[in-house]
């Protein structure tokens, strides 16, 4: 399983500069200039599947059940999973729009309003992804199996409420590992108060 | 860094990942529950490590689509806990497991707001991130006072800050009535100072909300926004570490961008130019560049700002220049792309040059001559052929004075690709070939001989579509002149087949724009007075009795300067013509709406010029009001009909009485156009003395967009005032704005509120769909919030053919057959608003032929507000509403008394509402 970010699917980009040109003139998102105004931004649930279809994380910033949740996913995981490489990063969606990127074997999926900056949110997603990378160091998608709780902390130091809480890499760093060390010296005095009250009982 | 650092959690997901299938990895599971149901039953033996490592692996379940139904409470009252690891698992534990609507959820509230209020900051993330995350309505009421305080409190910290900041921002998303926003203009003011790019960032999204829903009392926060937005484009004191691919925070910049978008214009000089300079950095500086992630960026800027269009003509111009530099690139990059590849290029992209060219005057000169320089190249693709004998048979003409494109070189250039092409080409070669034909009238005899000695060649063809191309060229060219009108430039592609030109609303207006350049200056004029171009038609006499020539006439009230009276005016009418609005049309000039002027007894017509002094609206109405004398006219003047039963009438047509009484009448007409909508006022005045201190308001709801012109402040007697409205509908809502009117007449002050008929059926436009329409899409909308069903009790008695009429006449198409129950009605049609732009909804009723009472009803869309709107507005169709108690004559309720005296309450439900607003 490779890092995620160096093999980084560009969206399918062609071999000469006049194709990539072509390709992202013809990209629906470049063309059309959406001109309403827009409702609030709000993401509505942040997704990572596995190309096996596998949930590697879900939060979920509006009000759904237990049952729209797994009903979702599973639809999701169908929808996009299938789609072919090159195809368009945004995809309409029950009158909502998802934001997905494909990084390695992981798809990174936010569920936006019609309305909102596509684009914009398809940078959050690798600003999270970034950042996932930063911590730690050339991120895959066993890290995120395994410490799945640590990519939550993350998560909820970049978006609340399904906003961007935080555009600094190197603050939401700084922030995971001052509460890291938090984490680690309580355990430290947890283990010293054990051996206190283990020498007390000898 | 594999390892989560708890070994039960890694050995537990290393044997999930082992499982050779979903049978294995399911006994895996509920063998793992089994054993922390069974740990968590008896709690006391639980160490805090060990609670946090079985709730940690209840999420891991959770998150693999297994239902965990226990648990819960374990989860919640780590939130207690007394260490920060414990408490953290907790709180990211809940917030990922429940929803704002779990009961389990009130138990933390006392918790969590000890950690908000209490002194340990990194508690207070926590606590804030959760009710940031899923807090409800209960969290608002207990915790919004103290979220705030966290927010402007100088002693926090940035990272509490900005979590306070999105946590407000739910809270208030969440119940705008419950979280207390008084006052806020100065703190929000004070916070868009803020030098902190992670606070600025969520205090900016915190803006958004607020403004959003009432840009009125923020307009202290505009020039902090143009401001801040000044500090992004410029690099200005930007850390570097919020900088993304060397573009300072984009994602601050389209919020800043966003937030000016709720403002409908800027009035400070200074600021819009700030504003247009930072524009046009923008617009200059974004290039299409290699970083993927550079381009989506800078790309997600420039669309936010190209949505700022209103604040700027010249900004729009320039948009349109870009959109045509997009234009002709994308003309070239398909050229070359055909050049270098034409295997692999698709008729359909070729076919795709042509429309757009086609569709694009400006293009067309350019697009000639890029095919003209292909043809000179030694060895051509055949798609290439195509598209360059096809652009050039079109538009060779306007090439006609360059060298080497006169009709002749032009043909033989094509003519020499002919032996290579194969026969599917030569059809569009003739055609060519004609078309120069045509295009070199008269025709140079060489010329014509020889392109008619090509067509008689063919005329034997094998191929039939070569042999009819050729015959029919060959005799209608003989025809000479009539050559012209049949073989002219074919037309424009239908707007909807160009996905590149429909959207651009903008570019239309952009064009608009520029096509009246010469006219600049008079279009501002215009643009200034756009508020004042209210028609008054009076059929009085004039005062020396010579009749005029014309019935009637356009009177221009005195136009005020709008830059000087702006303030002034704000409080009194939506009116301002902001300054970007041109409107090449004056909204006078409608000739169709003089036929219905309302009837005004009266001498035959003839205009006079208004002569009276316009004051300002609102000083003229504040001394009338002081003036009159309160005791003394109540109940004095009494209006004419129902005014709930003229509302009520309007909403389901367009134009008609709105409201009379003895002194005024008012009409209404209206044209809606998806999701606009224009009304026009007539404002009669039946008398013989003028009505003075007339004021019309506005209160509109925050779902619509309206704007009165200017309303005069006198209507002379026996005259007529028609005021234009626009509208514009936002997002789907069943509020209904209301026009708060008042005169005075004599010694009466009349007040009254009435509802304006721009109700939600309005924005419908009634869509047919067939069967194999109707079942996809009404599965795909497979349940709420999207699809709501309702049992409705308490429904008017009708028959099924009254209630289909019913709801033709609100606009909702029945679709009879569609249904095989003969007792239920299928309908459906399509609903506009900026929101939802475009959206198809189709409703469903079933009806109990043995008890016509009630009906279980369907409703669906592909937008929750839309769909449930749209279900209670049906619903108010279909139920019967209590009429026995309502007074005999309603009455206006005179300026003197409050609005929600008791009398008007009853009355009126409009009236109700505006006492409300």
């Amino acid at each position: 399983m490779g890092s995620l970010l160096q093999i980084m699917h560009f969206g399918g980009n062609g071999s000469s500069s006049t194709l990539r040109l072509l390709k992202f003139l013809s990209r629906p998102e470049v063309l059309i200039l959406s001109l309403t105004l827009l409702l609030l931004l709000q993401i509505h649930f942040v997704l990572l599947i596995s190309r096996q279809g596998k949930v590697r994380l879900t939060k979920w910033y509006s009000p759904y059940s237990q049952k729209e949740r797994t009903k979702v996913i599973r639809e999701l995981s169908g929808l996009i999973l299938a789609r072919g490489p090159k195809l368009c990063n945004f995809v309409e969606w029950r009158g909502f729009k998802v934001v997905y990127k494909r990084y390695a074997s992981l798809y990174f999926c936010m569920c936006i309003n019609q309305d909102d900056n596509e684009l914009e949110v398809l940078e959050i997603v690798h600003h999270f992804v970034e950042i996932l990378d930063r911590y730690f160091g050339s991120v895959c998608e066993l890290d995120l199996i395994f410490n799945f709780h640590k990519a939550y902390y993350i998560l909820d130091e970049i978006l609340i409420a399904g906003e961007l809480q935080e555009s600094s890499k190197k603050t939401v760093a700084r922030l995971i590992a001052a509460q890291d060390s938090l984490v680690e010296t309580a355990k430290e005095q947890a283990s010293s108060l054990s051996n206190m009250i283990a020498q007390a009982t000898k | 860094m594999a390892l989560s650092g708890m070994r039960g959690l890694s050995v537990f997901i290393s044997d999930i990942r082992n499982c050779q299938n979903k049978e294995q990895e399911r006994l895996r599971v509920d063998k793992e529950l089994g054993n922390i149901r069974t740990r968590f039953k008896n709690e006391k033996g639980l160490t805090p490590y060990e609670k946090k490592k079985y709730v940690w692996k209840m999420l891991y379940i959770y998150m693999l689509g297994y239902d965990v139904d226990f648990g819960h409470m374990e989860a919640v009252s780590l939130i207690s806990a007394p260490k920060y690891p414990e408490k953290q698992v907790g709180y990211i534990v809940t917030s990922s497991l429940l929803n704002e609507n779990h009961d389990f959820l009130r138990l933390a509230i006392n918790t969590v707001r000890n950690d908000i209020v209490g002194r340990n900051e990194t508690f207070q993330c926590l606590a804030l991130t959760l009710v940031g995350n899923i807090g409800g309505r209960d969290f608002a009421e207990s915790l919004a006072p103290d979220v705030q305080k966290l927010l402007i409190s100088s002693s926090c910290r940035p990272l509490v800050r900005k979590k306070a900041a999105l946590c407000l921002l739910r809270l208030f998303r969440k119940n705008p009535d419950v979280v207390n926003i008084d006052g806020w203009s100065d703190r929000m003011a004070q916070l868009l100072d803020e030098r902190d790019l992670g606070v600025l960032t969520s205090s900016m999204s915190l803006f958004v909300a607020l403004v959003s829903n009432n840009h009125e009392s923020y307009w202290s926060c505009l020039p902090k926004c143009v401001k801040t937005l000044e500090r992004l484009a410029r690099n200005q004191d930007i850390p570097q570490e919020y900088t993304y691919y060397g573009i300072p925070s984009p994602w601050l910049q389209v919020k800043t961008m966003r937030a000016l978008q709720y403002f409908p214009t800027i009035e400070d000089p200074n600021t819009r130019r700030s504003l247009f300079e930072v524009l046009q950095r923008v617009l200059m500086g974004t290039d299409v560049v290699k970083n993927v992630n550079k381009n989506n960026a800078s790309h997600a800027v420039l669309f936010e700002a190209l949505a700022l269009n209103d604040l700027t003509t010249n900004f729009l111009l320039q948009t349109l220049r870009l959109y045509r530099e997009v234009c002709s690139r994308y003309v070239d990059v398909i050229l070359q792309l055909i050049d270098k590849a034409g295997d692999f290029v698709s008729d359909d992209i070729w076919f795709r040059v042509v429309q757009f060219v086609t569709n694009n005057e400006d293009l067309q000169p350019y697009a000639a001559l890029k095919a003209r320089e292909y043809l000179d190249k030694p060895a051509i693709h055949e798609t290439m052929v195509k598209v360059s004998a096809y652009l050039l048979g079109e538009y060779s003409h306007l090439l006609a004075r360059r060298p080497g494109c006169s009709p002749k070189e032009i043909f033989s250039i094509i003519h020499e690709k002919l032996p290579t092409v194969s026969t599917s080409t030569i059809p569009i070669l003739l055609s060519t070939y004609v078309k120069i034909l045509m295009h070199s009238q008269p025709p140079e005899p060489e010329l014509q001989n020889q392109i008619w000695a090509i067509f008689s060649k063919y005329e034997s063809c094998i191929d039939a579509e070569i042999q009819q191309r050729a015959v029919e060229y060959f005799a209608l060219s003989r025809k000479g002149a009539a050559l012209m009108d049949i073989l002219a430039e074919m037309p424009k592609f239908p707007e909807r087949q160009d996905p590149l030109w429909k959207q651009s609303s903008l570019i239309k207006k952009a064009e608009d724009t520029e096509a009246d350049t010469a006219e600049q200056s008079a279009i501002k004029l215009r643009a200034q007075q756009q508020s004042s171009n209210a028609l008054v038609v009076t059929d009085q006499s004039p005062a020396n009795g010579t009749p005029r020539v014309s019935q009637l006439s356009l009177v221009k009230m005195p136009s005020m300067s709008s830059e000087d009276h702006n303030t002034a005016e704000q409080g009194v009418t939506q009116a301002n013509g902001t300054l970007s609005v041109v409107d090449p049309q004056p909204s006078s000039s409608s000739p169709g709406l003089l036929g219905d002027l309302l009837a005004i007894e009266g001498p035959p017509g003839v205009a006079v010029e208004s002569e009276h002094n316009l004051v300002s609206g609102s000083e003229g109405a504040s001394d009338a009001l002081a003036l009159a004398p309160v005791g003394e006219q109540t109940n004095t003047v009494q209006p004419i009909g129902d005014i709930a039963e003229r509302f009520n009438t309007l909403c389901l047509k367009d134009s008609g009485v709105l409201y009379e009484d003895p002194y005024v009448q008012i009409g209404i007409k209206a044209e809606w156009r998806a999701h606009h909508g224009r009304l026009v006022l007539f404002l009669g005045n039946k008398n013989t003395a003028p009505l003075v201190s007339v004021q019309a308001l506005i209160l509109p709801p925050t779902h619509l967009r309206l704007e009165l012109s200017l309303v005069p402040d006198t209507i002379p007697p026996r005259a007529q005032v028609q005021c234009p409205l626009e509208v514009v509908n936002i997002r789907p809502s069943r509020d209904v704005a209301v026009l708060d009117f008042s005169y005075r007449f004599g010694n009466n002050v009349v007040n009254v509120k009435l509802r304006l008929p721009a109700v939600l059926n309005k924005f419908l436009q009634p869509i047919p769909v067939s069967a194999e329409e109707f079942f996809p899409q009404w599965r795909s909308l497979s349940g709420p919030p999207l699809k709501l069903q309702e049992v409705v009790r308490g429904v008017r008695p009708m028959s099924l053919m009254e209630m289909s009429s019913l709801f033709n006449s609100f606009r909702l198409m029945v679709c009879p057959g569609l249904d095989p129950n003969a007792n239920n009605l299928v309908a459906s049609t399509t609903f506009y608003s900026e929101s939802t732009r475009a959206m198809l909804c189709l409703v469903r009723v079933e009806t109990d032929p043995a008890d016509r009472s009630q009906l279980r009803m369907t409703v669906a869309s592909g937008d929750p507000t839309l769909t449930f709107e749209l279900k209670e507005f049906i619903k108010e169709q279909l139920v019967s509403i209590p009429t026995a108690l309502r007074p005999l004559a309603p009455v206006p309720t005179p300026q003197a008394q409050p609005t929600t005296s008791p009398a008007a309450v009853s009355s009126d439900p409009g009236a109700m509402l505006a006492g409300l607003l």
